[in-house]
């Protein structure tokens, strides 16, 4: 069922100093109360971008501007060499979305729903179809077939979610917390086909708080933290800029976050 | 365990005033309606309580029984046949906790108290009339208010098992058909010759030994008898066990069967009648439209919620006015105008799921409407396709089911009925469409017993349905006035010209809306529930 030979590079149509992602200046309160404050970041075409905080400093915000899904209150987002929101439209047609939280319909089965995406995407229907087994099989979800996504476990839906993304070839990944929830198999899959992807041109901007997993999948990291930008580069580069030496990413996302301070003992816990 | 009734107390009451300062007007007009509805029985108990004194005990034995019988019945069934439950533990969220289960269940049998209220209110009302009847001790007329405990554990045995009986597909198909039954039964004696053939057989059944309505009503009556009361407390002490029985039994029951859809079985085989409907779109339309009407028909009719309230739209708006026609000679404005008012009816049972929150079921879901490349108004519009698709199907099974029962059905009044559906159906999708934006609400698919909608969108509803009958009631009016169904039928057609123009903007300014408040529409859909469901 899936095709052994390998898959053709992306071709991107935009010039290589295009960055996929270009944020400037980017604000998003709620509120009052600055969600993201004054985030600039950039993403260069074919990288797997990494992005960590602690739980609200902005990163789920951050890629539902990406998406569209919410309104910037001040700032630019330029997406692919387009801006969002102006040219949304023509940006999610290029982007594949894994969020936290999945977007399935609980009452289709797995091949309806990816069917149903891929046709959303403007799929012919014999395509889609062909594609949704392809992508079960490979996620392995081809037994689970009849049953409804309601019934799936939480790793499962994962992976219907992350097929669902990419069935349409999108040029840029936009996953927030893809691996929560998977075994350690599924998460292995998922990791060697995001991988392929990057190899052949596409671009991955993902949220994680597994930090080994960024350490060892992303070629650039961003942490946030309160909204802004804390430190941003390859992982030489962050252990350069947080006077790190050789310390793990673990580490110095505890420094640079101010998490390290000493807590108080509680008498009777 | 009192701390932690307390506390969940306390918790929901919480959640209740931190709602509390965004209630709205809606709100506040459901309350103004619901002061009305019980302010009524509440009359009722009031004049039980003057009348009594003054009626013979005799007649008191004869109409005593009949009337508990009436409560009971009303208590039991009218709550489940509206889909009210009133308010109940959610036990998803709470068994997590280390609550005892006689501390979950007493909670339950007080929160039990807020499915009848209107029927409390009248025993209340009639005990303190029997107390004050010369004849009758007080402490017998007490005896009366017992039947509110009964009445309680009985809801939570029938509910709980009913609830349970719904997660098995051959039960859950059949209780809209025993709800249907149950509820048509007082109307239908009241209203036709059945009554009369019934009567003696009701006598019979007041009089029957050891029943409660009869026992309760020696001891209330004052003729107290150590049968009578072991009858009573015997009652008490099978209703107490029953509730407790199948609330630990819903309990026990994992949870992730509660929560997920039925077995799939044979529900995704490529063939039979349901795929010939899910693959229709594809003949007549094309994609995106196909596709998201594709996925309308397949998910509506796996939801529990919806098959019921379809199955009651298709089915219970025949039969609830059917005795209003065959009274008698079978003439005046229900029996000459039965398929419309079938219709609207229908209509009125399937708003909430498939009109005025079409994004409800999707929850957060609703987010892959707007990250992949469709247009908004798309969307819309396959949601008011499957919708009229659907309104469609109800018109036709109505005038079936009526052409089963014998009810004249006319080519002219098909036409007639569903010209109506449509017109009304038109304007009704038009507001639809702005309160499906504008109060967007997550509805739970396997809930079947709970209203889902806000007091704001019930006053949405309402506003619609009188604006409804400005442009339907000259329907009539033209029809009366020229004794004529063409004149019917060409008002209609006005009317659903005015509705189409109505539909084009209001389907732009709910595109407007969706997309100017993308966030917010993602973020209502997205929200959970509170540890006591309302």
């Amino acid at each position: 069922m899936i095709q052994n030979s390998a898959p053709a590079a992306l071709d991107s149509g935009l010039p290589p100093a295009v960055p996929a992602i270009e944020i400037h200046d980017l604000h998003k309160d709620y509120n009052g109360f600055a969600a993201v404050d004054g985030l600039s970041i950039t993403v260069p075409q074919g990288c797997f971008f990494g992005v960590l905080g602690p739980n609200g400093a902005g990163k789920t915000t951050t890629i539902r501007m990406l998406i569209g899904l919410a309104q910037p209150t001040s700032g630019a987002i330029s997406v692919l060499g387009m801006q969002m929101p102006g040219q949304s439209y023509e940006i999610r047609k290029q982007i594949g979305l894994v969020p936290d939280d999945t977007l399935l319909f609980d009452h289709l089965t797995g091949p309806e729903y990816l069917e149903f995406v891929a046709r959303m995407y403007g799929m012919d229907r014999s395509l889609a179809r062909d594609r949704s087994a392809e992508l079960l099989h490979l996620f392995e979800l081809t037994e689970a077939g009849r049953k409804l996504i309601g019934e799936y476990s939480k790793g499962m839906r994962k992976r219907v979610a992350m097929a669902a993304a990419l069935i349409h070839r999108p040029r840029l990944y936009l996953m927030d917390e893809p691996f929560e929830g998977v075994d350690a198999v599924g998460a292995r899959l998922m990791k060697d086909i995001l991988l392929e992807q990057v190899r052949r041109g596409a671009t991955i901007f993902l949220t994680s708080h597994v930090l080994d997993v960024l350490e060892r999948l992303c070629d650039r990291l961003a942490i946030i933290n309160k909204g802004k930008l804390v430190l941003e580069g390859t992982m030489a580069e962050l252990r350069q800029q947080a006077a790190a030496g050789s310390e793990s990413l673990e580490e110095i996302f505890v420094k640079v976050v101010g998490a390290d301070h000493a807590r108080e003992s509680l008498n009777w816990l | 365990m009192w701390q932690q009734i307390r506390t969940l107390a306390w918790v929901h009451f919480r959640s209740m005033r931190n709602r509390f300062p965004r209630t709205g007007w809606g709100t506040i007009l459901i309350w103004f309606l619901s002061l009305i509805w019980y302010g009524l029985f509440a009359g009722l108990g009031a004049l039980l309580a003057f009348a009594i004194p003054v009626v013979g005990l005799a007649t008191l034995r004869m109409a005593v029984p009949l009337a508990l019988i009436a409560i009971l019945v009303y208590w039991q069934v009218f709550p489940l046949a509206t889909l009210s439950g009133g308010w109940s533990l959610q036990m998803g969220k709470l068994r997590v906790y280390p609550i005892k289960l006689s501390a979950l269940f007493t909670i339950e049998v007080c929160l039990r108290l807020t499915t009848s209220p209107e029927a409390i209110v009248v025993l209340i009302g009639a005990a303190i009339g029997l107390a004050r009847h010369p004849g009758i001790p007080v402490i017998s007329a007490l005896v009366l208010l017992l039947f509110i405990p009964l009445n309680l554990f009985l809801s939570i045995g029938f509910r709980e098992a009913l609830m349970r009986s719904g997660r098995t597909k051959r039960f859950r198909e059949l209780r809209p058909l025993l709800f249907i039954l149950l509820a048509i039964a007082p109307q239908f004696l009241a209203r036709t010759e059945a009554r009369r053939f019934l009567k003696p057989y009701l006598r019979v059944l007041a009089a029957v030994p050891a029943t409660p309505w009869r026992e309760w009503t020696i001891l209330s009556l004052g003729g107290f008898s150590f049968l009578a009361a072991l009858s009573v407390l015997g009652w008490l002490a099978i209703a107490y066990f029953f509730a407790r029985w199948q609330f630990a039994k819903s309990l026990d029951e994992d949870e992730t069967v509660s929560l997920s859809p039925p077995p799939t079985g044979s529900r995704t085989q490529k063939t039979g009648i349901l795929e010939a409907l899910w693959t229709l779109p594809d003949r007549l339309t094309r994609d995106p439209m196909a596709a998201l009407l594709q996925k309308e028909f397949r998910s509506l009719l796996r939801m529990p919620r919806f098959r019921l309230i379809f199955g009651l739209a298709c089915i219970f708006s025949v039969l609830v006015f059917i005795p209003l026609v065959l009274n008698g000679s079978r003439v005046g404005f229900i029996a000459n105008n039965f398929l419309p008012i079938v219709n609207i009816y229908g209509l009125l049972i399937m708003g909430e799921v498939l009109i005025f929150n079409v994004f409800g079921f999707d929850r957060k879901a609703v987010q892959i409407y707007f990250i992949t490349p469709i247009p908004f108004d798309t969307v819309l519009k396959a949601k008011n396709l499957a919708a009229l698709f659907f309104i469609l199907i109800q018109s036709l099974s109505v005038t079936f089911v009526a052409a089963i029962l014998r009810i004249r059905v006319t080519p002219v009044d098909l036409a007639n009925a569903v010209g109506t559906a449509l017109v009304i159906a038109v304007f009704l999708i038009s507001a639809g469409n702005l309160t499906s934006v504008y109060l967007p609400r997550p509805m739970d698919p396997n809930q079947t017993f709970r209203r889902q909608t806000s007091g704001k969108l019930q006053l949405w509803l309402l506003g619609s349905f009188i604006g409804l009958s400005v442009p339907v009631g000259f329907a009539f009016l033209a029809r009366w006035a020229f004794d004529s169904e063409w004149a019917y039928l060409a008002v209609l057609l006005v009317d659903l010209m005015i509705g189409w123009i109505i539909y084009r903007l209001s389907l732009d300014s709910a595109t407007q809306q969706a997309l100017r408040g993308t966030e917010d529409l993602v973020d209502k859909l997205s929200k959970g529930g509170d540890p006591i469901g309302t």
